[in-house]
């Protein structure tokens, strides 16, 4: 798709506060105008990147649609306590766990 | 002084020509002299340096087994963890901050007999291609004190360039060993992504790091490679095992037949005539012994300032994060509650430099941003990753240039910082597609070293360090020593 970006990038004075307590960083007034011009600038760069072509290369392991949000909290039904293998030695009965002895003392060791 | 490279050093040690602790001594003696102008060692570990030369020397005449390195002086640059030395990334933030253990490669540079002579200046957490981004101050060039030694590692380039240790490690995060060896007139490799380990080297775009040997020549690198490179997987997960460790194996091969590529993106609209000019009359050279030269096509490289510009800051704002004045270094006397320490700890420990990359990192991995930026640029990642794979189905080594010119003046991007971003165009390829590249002095421009780039095939060190080799039996730009040094 073409690239229609016609303005230079702009951040404001906000944008940058917020990028800084983003960054945990406290800037002083001189600095924040500096950067504010810097990230402009990295900004134009970062949009150079707009019209180009990607589609012929593979996608990127870190690309994901999903991977920019934050999830929400989904309730799961969890797996019954008598399935699965890890809760073979389940007693329902009991709420216990039995398992078979490893070491049996009755009988003569060799 | 004359130029001694590595192996004539462990024949003069071995047949006892010379005792360890003498070789430490006269490099003591050259930093002393040497560096109140060019501010290249941060740390000089004398005591603990002499005791080490003493001990081999002691045990060489007992007669008892030694390393083939035993009595190497070695520098180290700042950001490499050592247990003995204040590990501080040329930064305020970690200021005093000793590392409990030392950093894999120290370990294997300290197995194989090497002396630490102590610490070299870089840009503050790798930042930077001027060595003016540090905590330290700025580095001087040995060839024009009114010039930059390049960076990260300029601190290390320009102390192997004064011959105030015969070897320093570097670290290449976006061409931080080749183009400070440039701008200094030494060789420095970056290996492929993967065969030194990263443990213990403070991270700062830890998809692209690479810590790499810097030395006078190209055997000298092959030697270092050599014991610096290992598989170190219990501590490094992107460690990778190598069929064999000896890099010096190829050195002596002929290059008669090697396909050399000559990437037309590179050599088109090149603006310095005079640095291009060395250029050719090295590539010429090649060709004289054996090689033949093909142009070839790298479409997507042009795109790589935006792509690096992009990842390595978010990675960096990611690896930054944990210097919060809670754990390391420095932390603010003053602050109402845990929040202002947290920043106001890290803004006074961090420089201008490391400030602007870790907001261009949070800017750009912010909320809505992600998938615009950082995904794009890992895409073109790619892009240029494939472009590399096309070009070796026809050669065997590219050789392009360096950087765009011969070191540059102290403070002349100091209104614009992200200009000198620019100045990566040629060493920003090779990171991003984790290839190994080696610069070697091919000649000069106004007194100053220029810089020839030799890229590799994944994991093929042995071949691009056999071509130097072969180009550096033949010329002599690698033994030249800065004048005002050269005592």
């Amino acid at each position: 798709m073409p690239n229609n970006r016609m303005n230079k990038s702009t951040i404001s004075c906000a944008e940058i506060d917020r990028i800084a307590k983003a960054s945990a960083l406290e800037l002083t007034e001189q600095l924040r105008e500096r950067l504010r011009g810097d990230l402009s600038k990295m900004d134009d760069l970062f949009h150079s990147m707009d019209d180009i072509e990607v589609c012929p290369t593979k996608q990127s392991d870190y690309t994901d649609s999903a991977c920019n949000t934050l999830r929400e909290d989904i309730k799961q039904t969890s797996v019954k306590k008598t399935k699965g293998d890890c809760y073979a030695h389940y007693d329902e009965s009991t709420g216990y766990f039995t398992v078979p002895k490893v070491i049996n003392h009755d009988e003569p060791t060799s | 002084m004359k130029y001694q490279g590595i192996a004539e050093l462990i024949n003069a040690l071995q047949s006892k020509k010379i005792s360890a602790t003498e070789l430490c001594r006269h490099y003591h003696d050259r930093v002393q002299k040497h560096d109140t102008t060019l501010n290249s060692v941060t740390h000089i570990a004398r005591t603990s340096s002499m005791m080490r030369a003493k001990e081999i020397d002691e045990a060489r005449a007992n007669g008892e087994p030694l390393q083939a390195l035993a009595g190497i002086p070695l520098l180290v640059k700042e950001n490499f963890c050592t247990v003995d030395m204040p590990t501080t990334c040329a930064s305020k933030a970690l200021q005093g901050y000793q590392s409990p253990f030392d950093a894999t490669i120290i370990k294997n540079c300290r197995r194989a007999g090497m002396v630490i002579l102590g610490k070299c200046n870089m840009d503050e957490f790798a930042m930077g291609g001027s060595n003016e981004n540090s905590a330290f101050g700025a580095v001087k060039n040995p060839w024009k004190s009114t010039h930059v030694p390049g960076g990260s590692s300029g601190g290390s380039a320009a102390a192997v360039a004064a011959r105030l240790s015969p070897a320093a490690t570097g670290s290449d995060t976006g061409g931080s060993i080749r183009q400070p060896a440039a701008f200094c007139g030494i060789t420095g490799i970056k290996p492929s992504y993967g065969v030194i380990s990263r443990f213990g080297m403070i991270a700062f775009a830890s998809s692209l790091d690479q810590a790499g040997p810097m030395a006078a020549s190209a055997e000298d690198c092959a030697i270092l490679l050599s014991t610096m490179a290992s598989h170190d997987p219990a501590n490094d997960m992107t460690s990778v095992k190598q069929p064999d460790y000896d890099y010096q194996s190829k050195l002596n091969n002929s290059i008669r037949g090697m396909k050399i590529g000559l990437p037309k993106q590179y050599f088109e609209n090149f603006g310095d005539q005079s640095v291009e000019n060395i250029m050719q009359t090295a590539i010429k050279e090649l060709e004289k012994l054996g090689a033949s030269c093909v142009e070839i096509d790298l479409p997507d490289v042009k795109h790589c300032i935006s792509a690096y510009y992009t990842i390595a800051p978010c990675e960096a704002s990611s690896n930054l994060a944990r210097f919060d004045g809670n754990i390391y270094g420095h932390r603010c006397q003053h602050s109402e509650d845990i929040d202002t320490m947290y920043a106001r700890s890290r803004s006074q420990g961090f420089g201008d430099e490391v400030k602007r990359r870790i907001m261009i990192g949070t800017y750009a991995l912010s909320s809505g941003y992600r998938n615009d930026y950082y995904n794009k640029a890992q895409n073109i990642r790619n892009l240029i990753r494939h472009d590399f794979d096309e070009a070796w189905h026809q050669v065997d080594v590219i050789v392009a240039p360096t950087a765009p010119s011969t070191a540059f003046q102290l403070n002349q991007f100091q209104d614009d910082p992200t200009k000198m971003y620019q100045q990566d165009v040629y060493t920003i390829p090779v990171n991003l597609a984790e290839l190994p590249a080696l610069s070697m002095p091919i000649g000069f421009v106004n007194d100053l070293p220029v810089g020839l780039q030799i890229i590799g095939k994944k994991w093929d060190e042995k071949t691009i360090l056999n071509c130097a080799h072969q180009y550096q039996t033949v010329t002599n730009w690698h033994k030249i020593i800065p004048p005002s040094v050269n005592d």
